[in-house]
């Protein structure tokens, strides 16, 4: 089972770093305390995971067959890519980074991996944060009309804002659960070591832990930086997030919850012009599908090389 | 512990109809202020001058209780910041009825006979400008009804734009009047106290205008 300790470590990482794309706007913006955020995101990852993470443990498992030691070496590598993109201060993708380290896994044992999965993945990703900007910039003028003609007054608009992004901060804690929990612990569902349910709980309690522990100042970080946000914005970028990441978890691909958040902001942008789109965003996401998991895949071809 | 910070926002609304009323009273005791002032009596004048100059302070306790309740999370931050405004501009009409009021009994401008009416007529027309603000923004915060805010708003407006043609005249029959330059001077300064809390009241309305764009999606 000592195996399994890379996966972890990959699980306390995503939960520290992806719980700022849940409640980062609102702990920032004092919506909600901090305490009940990383509790709900706590409570929500966990459901998602179980209640759905399966469905998303196949696709990680069929790229390529490992055993116990290759998926430790997996997971780890996927985990140092993670944080160390995370400590240099670049966004990353997990799952992108997983995928990258079980195709340089796959590449070192030789020709155990299976590329026509491979495609499906990748449109996925490119889907991720096109549909963000889509289904945000629909649900932007939807909602936005039904609110200009029933919520006149700015104390039930206010109201309905707050609990619209905690509901949506709740459905994308549920959506990071039910599609993230394969970047942690799919190469262990694949390679045997542990059954889906398992597989899908220690997942989870891993996230849980990097939320709980280490969550504070990302989230307080990125809370700041969207801060100038409206609410309402807010809310549909972070809706429209969840939605999209839930979707793909129904094709039972991961996919990256900051790419899906980051598309989102970018709906909301076009609605108010082109000008404000962050170009540097969309350019970094861009370079994201190709460095992360080309990283993912060197590291964890180097590691198998020296120590297997 | 709550999920929220329960009603946060309706205790806001609750202040700053508060806030309006007193400021609404602030203006009240002005005119009584000058009223008594012009009618000579100096003593009712300073009594009702020291009103006013409590019901500022007031206000002051309600703006800081109002600011202290948005920071500490009440509405969204951008409408935060756009509420702070507001209430400041509608702080700073108590300020200046409250300076008005100092100006009268601290400097003792000698009104002539034919031009007391007219300087009490400033006053009288404010009044008006200020129970517009007061119904437009209790709409605002209890109902929504833009079309009864945008009415109310527009009222103000045209009150205010009799005020400044009455300024105007009444600024150019002082100067052309028989009264040494200095006279007029002070007088010019007085008309401007006056003139100044319909002015903030016009600017406070036009930020309202803001709240209710911004209201809006």
């Amino acid at each position: 089972m000592w195996e399994i300790s890379a996966g972890i470590f990959m699980g306390w990482s995503l939960g520290s770093n992806d719980s700022a794309n849940i409640f980062g706007t609102g702990v920032g913006a004092k919506i909600i305390r901090y305490r009940t955020a990383i509790v709900l995101i706590s409570i929500f990852v966990i459901l998602g995971a179980l209640l759905e993470g399966e469905k998303c443990f196949a696709t990680v498992g069929e790229l390529s067959t490992l055993d116990h030691r290759m998926a430790f070496f997996t997971a780890l590598s996927a985990a140092i890519v993670v944080s160390f993109f995370t400590f240099s201060g670049i966004p990353v993708s997990t799952s992108q980074a997983v995928i990258g380290a079980i195709l340089g896994a796959g590449l070192h044992s030789g020709g155990m991996v299976d590329f026509s999965k491979k495609y499906k993945i990748v449109i996925c990703w490119v889907l991720t944060p096109a549909g963000g900007a889509l289904i945000s910039f629909l649900l932007y003028h939807l909602i936005g009309r039904l609110a200009n003609r029933f919520l006149k007054n700015p104390v039930l608009r206010d109201t309905f804002i707050r609990w619209g992004l905690i509901f949506a901060g709740c459905f994308s804690a549920y959506a990071l659960g039910s599609n993230n929990v394969a970047n942690v612990t799919g190469v262990y569902v694949g390679s045997g070591v542990l059954i889906p349910f398992m597989g899908a709980l220690i997942g989870s309690l891993s996230i849980t832990l990097g939320v709980l522990t280490y969550s504070r100042k990302v989230m307080e970080t990125v809370g700041k930086k969207i801060v100038a946000l409206d609410g309402y914005s807010a809310f549909i970028a972070e809706l429209s997030a969840a939605i999209v990441v839930q979707i793909f978890t129904q094709v039972g691909v991961p996919v990256s919850t900051s790419q899906a958040i980051v598309g989102a902001v970018a709906g909301v942008g076009l609605v108010k012009g082109i000008r404000a789109v962050s170009l540097r965003s969309l350019i970094e996401i861009g370079v994201g599908w190709i460095s992360t998991p080309l990283s993912g895949g060197a590291v964890c071809y180097v590691l198998l090389f020296f120590l297997l | 512990m709550g999920l929220f910070k329960k009603g946060k926002e309706q205790e806001v609304a609750g202040m700053i109809i508060d806030l309006l009323k007193k400021v609404h009273e602030c203006l009240e005791q002005t005119q009584k202020t000058v009223v008594h002032y012009l009618r000579g009596d100096i003593e009712d004048a300073k009594y009702s001058a020291l009103k006013t100059d409590h019901l500022e302070t007031e206000t002051d306790h309600i703006r800081r209780m109002i600011v202290d309740s948005l920071y500490r999370g009440a509405f969204l931050p951008i409408f935060r910041v756009e509420i702070h405004n507001f209430v400041e501009k509608m702080d700073l009409i108590a300020d200046n009825a409250e300076i008005c009021c100092d100006f009268f009994l601290g400097q003792r401008p000698e009104i002539p006979e034919k031009f007391k009416e007219r300087f009490l007529k400033v006053i009288d027309d404010t009044l008006p400008m200020s129970r517009c603000l007061k119904e437009a923004t209790e709409d605002f915060f209890i109902k929504g009804d833009h079309e009864f805010i945008k009415k109310r708003m527009a009222e103000i407006g045209i009150l205010e734009s009799a005020i400044d043609d009455d300024e105007w005249k009444l600024t150019r029959d002082l100067f052309t009047s028989d009264l040494s330059l200095a006279a007029k001077m002070h007088l010019k300064r007085c008309l401007e106290k006056l003139t100044s809390m319909s002015d903030q009241i016009e600017d406070t309305s036009d930020w309202l205008d803001v709240l209710l764009i911004s209201s809006r999606v």
